[in-house]
């Protein structure tokens, strides 16, 4: 069931008045909110509701075998146990048939041949969101962060809650597991914020990421006989696309959640306003950059080494972020890429900006160039991950440049008009620090403005349901 | 990855009451009802989609006549700007109304339309001819079709159960009729949003039929028209003909409306571009239809199969694959005048229709 269709216009439509009717019974509410996300998850393919009861069983009972035994050695045994469950779930899933053709192409450059080997496996939505998910549940009782919760119906839903269960943000079990086994109560600006968050979602996807798509498609698909300048746009268009295709989903979620008295946390902050590699991880996809920062990089050794080994951990920590996006070797360099591009930034950037770059120790055109510069290493990264192999990633770079097709007018105009409005409302979150300064206004100005996203839904969304992106991953 | 060098935007949750977010909420809805008011009043008057345009034109166009036309020409737009009264005249001596709308509308329309016109005329004097591309006799009714199509028939809500045949619609189908009526925003969005993006370079597409409801198309497009015979080389290619139920009981409809009242209805072949009859798929195709109409007209003293022969032309005089120009379709008009003359000689005397029809 995507955000974007009317079936789940429908299915939320039910859902929270029958949860708001059960308001104060938060057991009952609980067990409608696990049921509602079972239907949610099985609508798109209800086979493998069994694995996700099967990864959130075994995790569940691991992590109250670690709580329950003193001895350091048993409680790694049952951690061990957990990761290799998850990480075998994942690697069977979605990295099979990535290893296989990756192991037949290896041995056939060393001239050994073997036939290629292709497993039909599907890969169950959300899969690496919430693997990533239960595996930090275990580690943080693990490390002693988190009392395992004793309700199975408080870990299930947990895991399983639908605002985030097949594309994030991914949830830390110390923020959202305390939320299932109190009583929530809705406090109207909560729901107010919400809103916002719902309409300013719903607008960046099916309005802005869906008509992006639409000028990016053709051009990375026909790419060799596309003018430099087509190219530059379709780039562009792509990194418009998935930012407002995955921020846009992670704003519905977030505000469905708010609506239900529920806080997920907060997973893009203008990551185009980035003034470096390390702003930018702060700033794009939060929920998995700082998992892989508490779960990956510091457990490597974090900066606590040399700087050598500071590199080498930044570098192997966005190389499996890099994987973790797909089982293809455009998502390795993509994560190479981000990787070089951090320890170059450390290597280089000497005088980096302190907390806040405006308070007057840097020049305006300074901080304007870096946040260029910055997002042009962004828009590189974006046409290697879009692209479906590496020869076509350097060739859409090297064939970017200032010539023209007749259509490129067009798509620039198109561009333009899709893009300004987003552009215009970041500027303004940008310079007031606050991604909710449109609640501030006057409710009747927030109305209008509400309406005019409404319009503009209507009459440019797409309609026919696109999959989010991140659906994949 | 550590936190440095950064100055993060964040979300400040402002304090908001009740009333607060029900003027937000409610301001929001307002504002929407506002603007799509604005639209209906736009969309009425000014025609963006050539399509809804044709069903609501030819519609009004029945529905506003005072007298039974001498012949009807009922179909889709092969016929709409492929059959011209003017020359149908000049060959027949007889006037004629061209009220031909769009394939989307499929055979069911047509009964329709000779339905309304025999309730409220009593039947064409001379007859009705029906042309539609070969390509219309297998499709159901359409969403597109048990929607907004339906919405811009100018007729009393739940037309399309009173008249027959009927079209069930499920609750949400008829959303979409109330939508297609007074939702332009959600309903007409694609057309808005052409309006929108070209701002004030805007102009609106100047669409025209003549008293007889003929739309005269000028400009030929060859390179549409080639690239229209591919999709239908690929569809012939891909799809088996079997006629859609819809259309199976329009055409029984229209036959028991000519046998009931007398008159006599011509099936005719569409217009089409030259390249496609010289595939044998595409025969084969063709055959099949005509063996399937064959069969449904067997007996028939009132309902006649002509121009079984596929009338073609060069992309030159086309706007795509059946969609002929002004001049192309005199050619068209004039070949299947004489095949209906034809035909018609060989028919017994016609009874006097009108005295037939005011008799029952």
């Amino acid at each position: 069931m995507l955000f974007n269709s009317r079936t789940f216009l429908a299915f939320f439509a039910i859902v929270l008045p029958a949860y708001l009717a059960l308001t104060g019974r938060r057991r009952a509410q609980n067990v409608l909110l696990l049921l509602a996300s079972l239907v949610f998850y099985g609508f798109w393919d209800y086979r493998f509701l069994g694995l996700l009861a099967l990864s959130s069983g075994v995790d569940f009972i691991t992590a109250q075998k670690i709580r329950d035994t003193d001895s350091p050695r048993r409680k790694k045994l049952f951690l061990v146990v957990s990761l290799v469950m998850n990480l075998a779930v994942l690697g069977f899933f979605k990295y099979a048939n990535f290893f296989a053709a990756s192991t037949v192409a290896l041995l056939g450059f060393v001239g050994v041949t073997v036939p290629p080997l292709a497993l039909s496996i599907a890969l169950p939505v959300g899969i690496s969101f919430y693997t990533f998910q239960a595996m930090s549940y275990c580690i943080d009782v693990y490390r002693g962060d988190l009392e395992p919760t004793r309700s199975p119906l408080d870990y299930a839903l947990f895991i399983a809650f639908f605002p985030h269960l097949v594309a994030g943000p991914i949830q830390r079990p110390v923020v959202l597991l305390p939320q299932m086994a109190k009583d929530r109560t809705i406090a109207w600006s909560e729901v107010n914020a919400g809103l916002f968050l719902i309409v300013w979602g719903y607008l960046k996807k099916v309005v802005i990421a869906d008509n992006m798509a639409r000028i990016a498609n053709p051009i990375f698909d026909g790419w060799q006989s596309q003018a430099g300048l087509d190219i530059v746009v379709g780039a562009l268009a792509f990194t418009f696309q998935i930012y407002g295709d995955f921020s846009g989903y992670s704003d519905i979620a977030r505000g469905l959640s708010k609506l239900m008295g529920f806080e997920l946390l907060l997973n893009f902050r203008l990551p185009y306003f980035a003034l470096n590699p390390t702003d930018f991880w702060l700033r794009w996809h939060v929920s998995l950059s700082t998992w892989l920062r508490d779960y990956l990089y510091i457990p490597l050794g974090g900066n606590r080494g040399s700087q050598l080994a500071t590199y080498r951990n930044l570098f192997m920590t966005m190389l499996l972020g890099g994987l973790w996006h797909g089982a293809a070797w455009n998502f390795v360099l993509w994560g190479a890429y981000h990787g070089g591009l951090l320890v170059a930034y450390r290597l280089l950037d000497r005088d980096p900006e302190h907390e806040d770059p405006w308070s007057g120790r840097f020049s305006t055109a300074r901080i304007l160039a870096k946040m260029l510069l910055m997002f042009a290493f962004t828009v590189v990264g974006w046409v290697i991950f879009r692209s479906r192999s590496a020869g076509q990633a350097f060739g859409m770079l090297a064939r970017m440049g200032f010539t023209t097709s007749s259509a490129t007018r067009d798509l620039f105009g198109l561009f333009g008009f899709f893009v300004t409005p987003l552009v215009a409302m970041q500027i303004w979150q940008y310079r007031a620090k606050d991604l909710l300064v449109l609640t501030r206004a006057r409710p009747w100005l927030c109305g209008l403005a509400y309406g005019a996203m409404l319009v503009a839904i209507l009459v440019f969304g797409v309609r026919d349901s696109v999959e989010f992106i991140y659906f994949q991953f | 990855m550590s936190k440095r060098n950064v100055q993060l935007t964040s979300e400040t949750v402002v304090p908001a009451s009740r009333r607060h977010v029900a003027v937000t909420v409610v301001t929001a809805l307002l504002s929407v009802l506002a603007v799509n008011v604005g639209a209906l009043a736009f969309v009425r008057n000014v025609p963006l989609n050539r399509g809804y345009w044709l069903v609501e034109q030819k519609w009004a166009k029945l529905e506003d006549s005072r007298e039974a036309a001498d012949w009807l020409f009922l179909g889709d737009s092969s016929c709409n700007q492929g059959l011209r009264p003017d020359v149908w005249k000049q060959a027949t001596g007889e006037d004629a109304q061209n009220l031909c709308t769009i394939g989307e509308m499929i055979v069911t329309g047509d009964a329709w339309m000779l339905e309304r016109h025999v309730e409220r005329h009593g039947p064409p004097r001379k007859g009705a001819v029906l042309v539609h591309v070969y390509d219309v006799w297998h499709r159901p009714a359409s969403p597109a079709l048990r929607g907004s199509l339906l919405a811009h028939v100018p007729l009393p809500w739940g037309f399309w159960e009173r008249l027959s045949p009927p079209l069930g619609l499920n609750p949400v189908e008829r959303l979409g009729v109330a939508a297609g009526k007074y939702a332009p925003l959600y309903a007409d969005n694609a057309s808005l949003a052409v309006v929108a993006l070209r701002g004030v370079a805007f102009e609106p597409p100047r669409f025209a039929l003549d008293g007889s409801g003929y739309m005269a198309w000028h400009k030929a497009n060859p390179e549409a028209v080639r690239a229209d015979v591919e999709q239908h080389v690929n569809f012939v290619n891909n799809v088996r003909f079997k006629a859609s139920a819809e259309n199976r009981d329009a055409l029984a409809r229209i036959r028991a409306l000519a046998e009931q009242h007398r008159f006599h209805v011509y099936v005719a072949t569409s217009p089409i571009a030259e390249q496609l009859p010289r595939l044998a798929t595409w025969r084969r195709y063709k055959a099949s239809i005509d063996a399937w109409q064959r069969k449904v007209v067997e007996g028939s003293t009132y309902v006649h199969l002509v121009q079984r022969t596929p009338v073609t032309f060069r992309p030159e005089e086309m706007e795509n694959a059946d969609h002929l120009t002004h001049e192309a379709a005199a050619r068209y008009t004039t070949t299947l005048a004489k095949s209906v003359l034809e035909a018609r000689t060989k028919l017994a005397p016609a009874p006097d229709v009108t005295e037939a029809s005011t008799s029952e």
